[in-house]
């Protein structure tokens, strides 16, 4: 169910419970325009936050059911048969900024149906004296819970879904709508990894048995064999799970005090690259307002790590999609944004992210071929250079990938 | 026979180059493709001298297109030569089973490779010399 | 010198949408069509809907009924269907009803169907077209199997057909009034079959009443000198009846549930005829896992006896057969090693299974099925598969014996890869009398 399914039946349940209040005689005439303005706010408020930049800022991308708003404007508009107790304004405040945390943490939702409860306890005894239903007195007080909890129970069902649900991937199973990929069990994992070493132990063969053939007529191993090798024994490693894979640099002289590289040089020359491979399929951007960005980082490093990226948002950005690449100084960091107009990541996708051999259900229907460990090599590359990578996404809408590394300082180790 | 041309596909693009490597250096004329069903287009489209097709691959596997291509007369008797990562005489037989001519266990000795292209591709050339 | 060149790697794109569409028809035309025979998988009346009724339906059914597949292996019945379609398509080009035909299809796996319009005929008068034409396509598809195969698969390819007409019956869907025409047309071939099948068991049961069977032998050498290493017994039926051979006996006991009684008049008869050249050398007899688990058979004063009547006894059970019985089959090897017999395992290389687990038992001599053998020397991939059994056999000590060599190719290309011992048509036929060397 996407986000905006889920706005309509939140603004459908809102509206049904004001009919509700009206079915039951509840609402005088004047209290209609009052009524009017509560549905609308509510209406709006959820509109605004559909807005894009809005909803980000949030941290919500899947919009949930909005219950707890529309249960506390059940009971605004039960109250008003009783008369506006000004006392429930802040607690309807607090009761929507909590709905937004029922995208996080459970103690977040909880937090909710807690600030629901109370208002229903303060709206109780107005109710009482002002609706007259032909029910017995008892019912009177828990005919307004009652309706609580059916609503609440709904939208607990509604809202249980991946996006919601947290890091934990057994609970993603509870799943309603949104396709979970599954966590692969040990044992199917020992499998893929057995068979995955195959390929890349191939590669390292044939070049092992070219670069011995070389020996034997006396010529030295050509580098760009001794590279390949270099990148197949990493794969090899993050494959079973170590964790340093080592950058594939065979000329690079050893232990150098202080490594930097031209970021913005680097990042030139690699737009160009990938200009000449995908131009005529996608719109490749290079922008910085910037007049030269040195970084604290082995130039390899940042290449390989900048490369699988690029890689990346080429091969999920459908023809006719844009890359564009943004560098920027702040905070003695550099930092450079490598955006795309492609397939783009949900929540759980981007969780996981960054594990190994991990690819999202859009990834591997996209039929493009990848290993999946792009981004957790990327990680741990620039941790290593002492950077960092974060991920931004709007399914369907595209990927941003934000890469920080620290800026270059001139004074002496 | 050198300057016969060769079509790999391999959803693994380090392997095709490496592979590539190797045969290049004989004087073979080296094509691939990682997502099979361009590779299988690409041989139909352009029937090569000799089809090295890795088996496990997202998609197409190699056994089908083995399969469809056999059953193309424009491909009927291109050499298949098949990479495969398990040793087993099931998959021995699958590859016969699919009209496949040879096959390479994973991981492979660059002779062992050279020496099965070379039996292959001689004696015919599939396409005409121009 | 060796050309040193070093061209570019050209590598193609990842197919567009319309590749993969493209290919999306060559994977459903690959499912539409059947490899072996050409022949669409579905019948295709192209007629009008109204015109299904009338449609006149012949049913060729092969029948399996030994399993031939799994007996002869899969090559050679591609060969069998291929043969079976390339005659039906010679036969309907000079059949008295070409012009009504309109389909010819196959079921995957042992039916073809002939689709006639014969709806501008009165309905009385179809069947009367229909029979002969379809005792015509039956015998002429026998005649072209017998031709190629001889007696041997054909026994077991013993061909059925049935026909039918679809009834013009409005208040049907035509499609599925077709598919209703069909299968009547298929059962009315299983009757057919059914009722030779009767017939068969009423044959079989004659044979072992009056101990109707005979003994040939057929000789193993070895490949380097054509020395004989010993002779395989095969029991054999009367001479020309459709239960002369082995599968054909068997698959009808099975079919009559008298298997134990025909394997012990099998025994009786083999032990009750040998020639003096068999009792100088080793004797090979087949033996089914059944029969060897039965307590009859392990009664030791039965195997004392077959020992008496001959010294060296080699057991041949086929690879199959062990996989299905393994943990009896593990007990049984020991008391029959104890009592002095060895053990083959035949047919090796046909079964799917892993080897490892047969190896366990180590035999003392591996037989290569036939399937593996023939055309040898022409299939790399089969050499492989035999240098790997060569080099298992030689881990566990056991003798390789090469089965069913039919040409020389064959014979050189084994003798190249260093197999002792072989048997077939080209060393020696199966003979009543042995001769002298080969």
């Amino acid at each position: 169910m996407n986000g905006l399914t889920r706005g309509l039946l939140s603004t459908g349940l809102l509206l049904g419970a004001i009919l509700l209040v009206l079915a039951s005689g509840g609402a005088a005439a004047g209290d209609i325009p009052r009524l009017a303005a509560v549905g609308g706010g509510a209406v709006a408020l959820r509109a605004l936050l559909l807005v894009p930049g809005v909803g980000r800022a949030f941290g919500v991308f899947a919009l949930p059911v909005d219950l707890g708003a529309s249960l506390t404007l059940v009971l605004f508009a039960l109250t008003l048969t009783g008369g506006v107790t000004s006392e429930l304004y802040p607690l309807l405040l607090l009761e929507v900024v909590l709905g937004r945390l029922a995208d996080g943490p459970p103690a977040g939702r909880f937090l909710t149906v807690a600030a629901t409860a109370g208002a229903a306890a303060l709206a109780v005894p107005a109710v009482v004296g002002s609706v007259s239903l032909p029910i017995g007195p008892l019912l009177r007080v828990a005919w307004p819970l009652a309706v609580l909890l059916v609503l609440e129970a709904g939208g607990l069902l509604l809202v249980a879904s991946p996006a919601v649900e947290s890091r934990d991937s057994t609970a993603a199973r509870t799943g309603n709508g949104a396709v979970t990929p599954q966590a692969p069990s040990a044992r199917d994992g020992r499998q893929d990894l057995l068979h995955d070493l195959k390929s890349p132990l191939s590669v390292v063969r044939v070049y092992a048995d070219l670069i011995a053939e070389g020996a034997r007529r006396g010529e030295p191993p050509r580098p760009e064999h001794l590279t390949n090798i270099g990148n197949e024994i990493g794969l090899m490693e993050a494959l079973v799970g170590v964790i340093r894979p080592a950058p594939a640099a065979p000329a690079a002289p050893p232990s150098r005090p202080r490594p930097r590289t031209d970021l913005l040089k680097l990042l030139d020359s690699l737009a160009e690259s990938y200009r000449t491979a995908h131009g005529e399929n996608l719109l490749i951007e290079y922008v910085s307002d910037e007049e030269g960005i040195v970084v604290a980082a082995d130039p390899v490093a940042i290449q390989r790590a900048l490369r699988n990226v690029l890689d990346n948002a080429v091969k999920y950005t459908p023809a006719g999609g844009q890359v564009r690449i943004r560098a920027s100084v702040a905070a003695q960091h550099a930092f450079v944004v490598i955006g795309d107009t492609g397939i783009g990541m949900t929540r759980e996708e981007q969780k996981r992210a960054f594990d190994y051999a991990y690819r999202g259900e859009a990834a591997r229907a996209s039929g493009a071929e990848g290993r999946g460990l792009g981004l957790a090599l990327v990680r741990e590359l620039l941790e290593e250079q002492g950077g960092k990578i974060s991920l931004l996404s709007e399914p369907g809408r595209g990927l941003e990938v934000t890469i920080m590394l620290p800026l270059h300082r001139p004074e002496a180790a | 026979m050198t300057d016969a041309s060769i079509f790999i596909v391999d959803d693994d693009p380090s392997l095709i180059e490496a592979v590539a490597a190797v045969l290049s250096e004989e004087g073979y004329r080296v094509a691939g493709a990682s997502d099979s069903r361009a590779g299988l287009l690409a041989v139909l489209a352009d029937p090569p001298d000799l089809l090295v097709l890795d088996v496990n691959m997202p998609g197409l596997n190699g056994w089908e297109i083995c399969d469809i291509v056999r059953r193309q007369t424009t491909t009927q008797d291109v050499p298949v030569l098949f990479l495969t990562g398990r040793g087993e005489v099931r998959d021995q037989i699958t590859a016969l089973q699919v009209g496949g001519t040879d096959h390479l266990r994973k991981p492979f000795r660059v002779e062992e490779l050279r020496r099965k292209v070379r039996a292959l591709t001689s004696g015919r050339r599939h396409k005409e010399s121009r | 010198m060796k050309p040193r060149g070093h061209r570019p790697l050209r590598l193609v794109p990842p197919a567009p949408p319309e590749g993969v569409a493209g290919v999306e028809r060559l994977r459903l035309e690959r499912l539409a069509t059947d490899v072996v025979t050409g022949l669409p998988l579905q019948p295709d009346p192209g007629v009008g809907f109204e015109r299904v009724a009338g449609m006149g339906i012949v049913y060729l059914q092969l029948g399996r009924f030994a399993g031939v597949e799994s007996l002869y292996g899969w090559e050679l019945y591609d060969r069998v269907l291929s043969l079976t379609a390339s005659s039906l398509r010679e036969d309907l080009e000079s059949s008295g009803l070409k012009e009504q035909h309109r389909s010819l299809s196959f079921n995957g796996c042992d039916g073809f169907c002939l689709l006639f319009d014969l709806s501008s005929r009165p309905v009385e008068r179809q069947s009367a077209l229909l029979e002969p034409e379809a005792r015509r396509i039956r015998q002429g598809v026998l005649r072209r199997l017998r031709q190629a195969f001889g007696r041997i698969a054909v026994d077991l390819m013993n061909v059925y057909a049935g026909v039918a007409s679809v009834a013009d019956d409005p208040r049907v869907r035509p499609s599925r009034n077709l598919a209703r025409g069909i299968l009547e047309a298929v059962r009315a071939a299983e009757a057919h079959q059914s009722d030779a099948r009767k017939g068969r068991v009423e044959a079989l049961k004659k044979v072992l009443s009056g101990r109707g069977l005979r003994v040939v032998w057929q000789p193993i050498y070895a490949l380097a000198d054509r020395s004989v290493l010993g002779y395989e017994a095969l029991i054999r039926g009367a001479a020309g009846s459709e239960l002369e051979m082995p599968d054909a006996l068997f698959t009808v006991a099975r079919e009559g549930d008298m298997l134990l009684e025909l394997e012990n008049l099998c025994l009786e008869t083999i032990f009750s005829s040998l020639p003096r050249a068999v009792r100088s050398s080793v004797l090979f007899v087949n033996a089914s896992a059944r029969l060897l688990t039965h307590p009859v058979f392990l009664d030791e004063r039965n195997l004392a006896e077959m020992k008496r009547a001959h010294a060296s006894i080699v057991v041949e059970v086929s690879e199959k057969e062990i996989v299905w019985n393994y943990p009896a089959f593990r007990e049984v090897l020991e008391r029959l090693r104890a009592a002095g017999f060895r053990f083959a395992i035949d047919d090796t290389g046909s079964g799917y299974s892993g080897l490892e687990t047969i190896l366990q038992l180590r035999p003392e001599f591996m037989k290569i099925a036939t399937s593996i053998v023939r055309n040898l020397h022409q299939d790399a991939i089969k050499r492989e598969v035999l240098a790997s059994l060569l080099s298992l056999g030689r881990q566990i000590g056991a003798t390789l014996v090469a089965e069913g060599i039919e040409g020389e190719g064959e014979l050189r290309s084994l003798a190249e890869l260093g197999i002792p011992y072989g048997q077939g048509f080209l060393l020696g036929k199966p003979a009543a009398r042995i001769s002298a060397a080969p």
